[in-house]
């Protein structure tokens, strides 16, 4: 079984910078982890490799300190890693990020399996993992919680939906996006640590890709960030007055006239 | 691919543009700009200039295939026999955007034994309801129902397509607007035209709601949206019938790609539905107070929410998690005690009616975004509140 795990750099904290200019995140300056939900994929792709063998390869599109997140990936037990990284990428949406990946992915080979996070702590939309099965036409599912069988041609994967869930079953290769908390992820070995430090991470950029600049970056993207701003909360809290008890009488009020 | 057009009696040459500009595709030469051929109107230009002198010039083909993306789709969600809220609040909300821009409200739906909901439907203010009823369409299966709304869109070339941000419909959203090479925003809080553009503003919360962004689709059709449900009002009935119903063939290759083996529901534990939603806090102080809590909630008949605080100390189930991590809620009142108010908790409040916060500190934040407050000891409040219902 031969597994890809999409993984992004993501700020550390959510302070986050924005240029003024392009209302693009800045992401320069500020040191990444990896996206928290990615460790679950990871996880859920060593899982698969510990039963049945194969490989795990990591894919990620960032600026060139993303090397760092994917040793860290190696680390835990990843095979290999490529990075996919050109200024012609910068600004990229989930459909823009979605062709360039689908593009790394072709590059590395044959795979059988995909696996996302189920969404980014920043952006997070939850558009990528489906983004890549569509661009890649190959069949994708998403908020996976539990991955109930595998073999060499079918997946079936369990998925919550608003009131319940469904078993759903897919041919590989496919791409399926990984709930939060799917499984615990591992911590990094002694071992790992070794092989990441001899493991050279692959750096892609749009020539070698062979990718359409003019669908990369923000050339590439239907969408444009207009502006952003900080919500205001111009409520101002009405602090209820008088005694306990009477405050308590006040709230009881206060619930059966805002019910109706 | 759009080109960049610099409109000479807005422009004061202050090169803001030509500083920004990421590939370097602007030069003034000759007291006159010229936009070399590098240029992939990425509209950086656009935003850095302060006094609105460059603009997308569309040229005549763009401009042209715009116009023809006409009339306002809204995606409805049911099951069982039922319209989903989010539908219907998406169909008030695609009401008002249509009359905006004085275009149709039209509203899909797609499924198996489908004709009460068509029906149904048309007793909302829409103009068309577009149904394609198929056996292989009876449950939710993203590979089939990408195919069936990417051919509907095709056919009907709408201008605008909102879909609700439910599970299911935050799977079928981005593989459409992939097979449509469209942008598409996800979980949208807010929506409005721009006046002068007639473009859809879609405002959605990033960074865990610390900030909110908001997003257009300048050039690609159609602009599409997933959108949270609880936000806007949901549409009334009305009294006659206002819409019709069409049919539209569509192409469904059976598949054996991807096959639901089963549909299982569950008990919700706390459906985002809930009228009302207590919020239980650290403040709360043992989990031995957790009980007196559970019965105030069964008395106003609201469900149970937590703080991550609450969750990691292991007091309650994680799937009670309110918040960045953990579910997002939008019911009619929030009770929140003693809950600090931080902002990866209030990320999953925030859209509620109005929020109700018992603290004992004057100045933590959840004030800041409560509508009615006590300062005082939860314990006790709690233990009146019981004496007095
Ligand atoms: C990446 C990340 C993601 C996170 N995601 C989430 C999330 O999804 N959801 C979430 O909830 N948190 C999340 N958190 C944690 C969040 O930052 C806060 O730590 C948490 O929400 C605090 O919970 P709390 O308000 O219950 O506890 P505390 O911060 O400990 O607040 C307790 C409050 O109770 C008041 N109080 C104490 N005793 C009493 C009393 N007797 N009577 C009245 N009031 C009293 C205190 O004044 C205080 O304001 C996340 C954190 C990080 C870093
Ligand atoms: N730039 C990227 N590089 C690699 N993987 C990504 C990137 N962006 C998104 N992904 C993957 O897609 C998932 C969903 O991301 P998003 O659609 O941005 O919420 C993430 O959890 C990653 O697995």
């Amino acid at each position: 079984m031969d597994i890809i795990v999409c993984i992004k750099q993501v700020p550390n904290s959510n302070q986050v910078k924005l240029n003024s200019v392009t209302n693009v995140i800045e992401r320069g300056d500020m040191k990444g982890i990896i996206n928290p939900n990615d460790l679950f994929a990871l996880e859920e792709a060593m899982k698969i490799k510990d039963c049945f063998g194969g490989t795990v390869k990591v894919i990620s599109m960032g600026v060139p300190s993303t090397a760092f997140l994917l040793k860290k990936a190696v680390s835990l037990g990843a095979d290999e890693a490529v990075l996919l990284s050109d200024p012609a990428f910068k600004g990229s949406d989930t459909l823009a990020t979605s062709y360039i990946l689908s593009a790394g992915i072709k590059k590395m080979g044959k795979f059988d399996l995909i696996i996302c996070g189920q969404h980014t702590a920043d952006g997070g939309t939850g558009h990528v993992g489906p983004g890549i099965g569509i661009t890649l036409n190959i069949p994708y599912i998403v908020n996976v919680n539990h991955i109930e069988n595998i073999s060499n041609y079918t997946i079936q994967c369990r998925r919550d939906n608003d009131t319940g869930y469904d078993i759903i079953k897919a041919h590989l290769p496919c791409v399926i996006s990984v709930a939060k908390n799917i499984n615990q992820p591992r911590f990094v070995s002694l071992n790992g640590i070794k092989k990441a430090r001899r493991t050279q991470i692959k750096v892609w950029n749009s020539e070698e890709l062979g990718v359409n600049k003019n669908l990369c970056g923000l050339a590439g993207s239907p969408t444009r960030v207009k502006e952003t701003y900080t919500p205001c909360f111009l409520q101002t809290c009405e602090f209820l007055e008088g005694s306990p008890k009477e405050q308590a009488k006040e709230i009881i009020n206060r619930i059966i006239k805002l019910k109706c | 691919m759009a080109q960049i057009r610099i409109i000479k009696d807005r422009c004061f040459e202050c090169m803001a543009c030509i500083d920004n500009c990421p590939s370097k595709s602007i030069a003034f030469e000759g007291g006159k700009f010229i936009i070399k051929d590098n240029c992939n109107a990425c509209g950086v230009c656009i935003s850095s200039c302060s006094f609105n002198a460059i603009v997308f010039d569309e040229g005549q083909e763009i401009i042209q295939r715009k116009r023809e993306y006409r009339g306002v789709f809204i995606y409805c969600e049911h099951e069982n026999g039922c319209i989903k809220d989010v539908s219907l609040e998406l169909i008030c909300k695609g009401r008002e955007i249509a009359n905006q821009l004085g275009e149709e409200l039209s509203v899909i739906v797609i499924g198996h034994k489908i004709d009460n909901i068509a029906i149904e439907l048309t007793y909302y203010d829409v103009n068309k309801v577009i149904k394609v009823d198929n056996s292989l369409l009876e449950t939710f299966n993203e590979y089939l129902y990408v195919d069936v709304l990417e051919q509907i869109i095709n056919v009907f070339n709408p201008q605008i397509v909102l879909i609700g941000a439910t599970k299911y419909g935050m799977a079928l959203a981005p593989g459409v607007a992939t097979r449509l090479k469209t942008g598409l925003t996800a979980d949208c809080t807010e929506l409005e035209i721009e006046n002068e553009t007639g473009l859809l503003l879609q405002t959605r919360p990033a960074f865990g709601g610390n900030l909110l962004a908001r997003i257009i689709c300048p050039i690609h059709r159609p602009q599409m949206a997933t959108v949270r449900p609880g936000i806007f009002m949901p549409a009334n009935k009305e009294f006659e019938r206002k819409g019709f119903i069409e049919e539209v063939p569509v192409i469904i290759n059976k598949s054996e790609k991807v096959e639901i083996v089963e549909r299982v529901a569950k008990e919700s534990i706390c459906s985002s539905n809930a009228e009302i939603i207590i919020g239980i806090g650290k403040g709360i102080g043992k989990p031995e107070n957790i009980p007196m809590v559970k019965k105030l909630a069964n008395k106003l008949g609201a469900e149970l929410g937590a703080t991550r605080a609450v969750i990691d100390a292991g007091w309650m189930d994680c799937s009670y998690q309110i918040g960045q991590t953990g579910r997002v809620v939008s019911p009619k009142i929030y009770i929140a005690l003693g809950i600090s108010g931080a902002v990866q908790h209030t990320a999953g409040i925030i859209s509620s009616n109005t929020i109700i916060a018992i603290n004992r500190d004057k100045d933590a934040p959840i004030f800041k975004i409560a509508s009615i407050g006590i300062v005082g000891d939860v314990m006790e409040i709690l233990n009146l509140l019981l004496d007095e219902i």
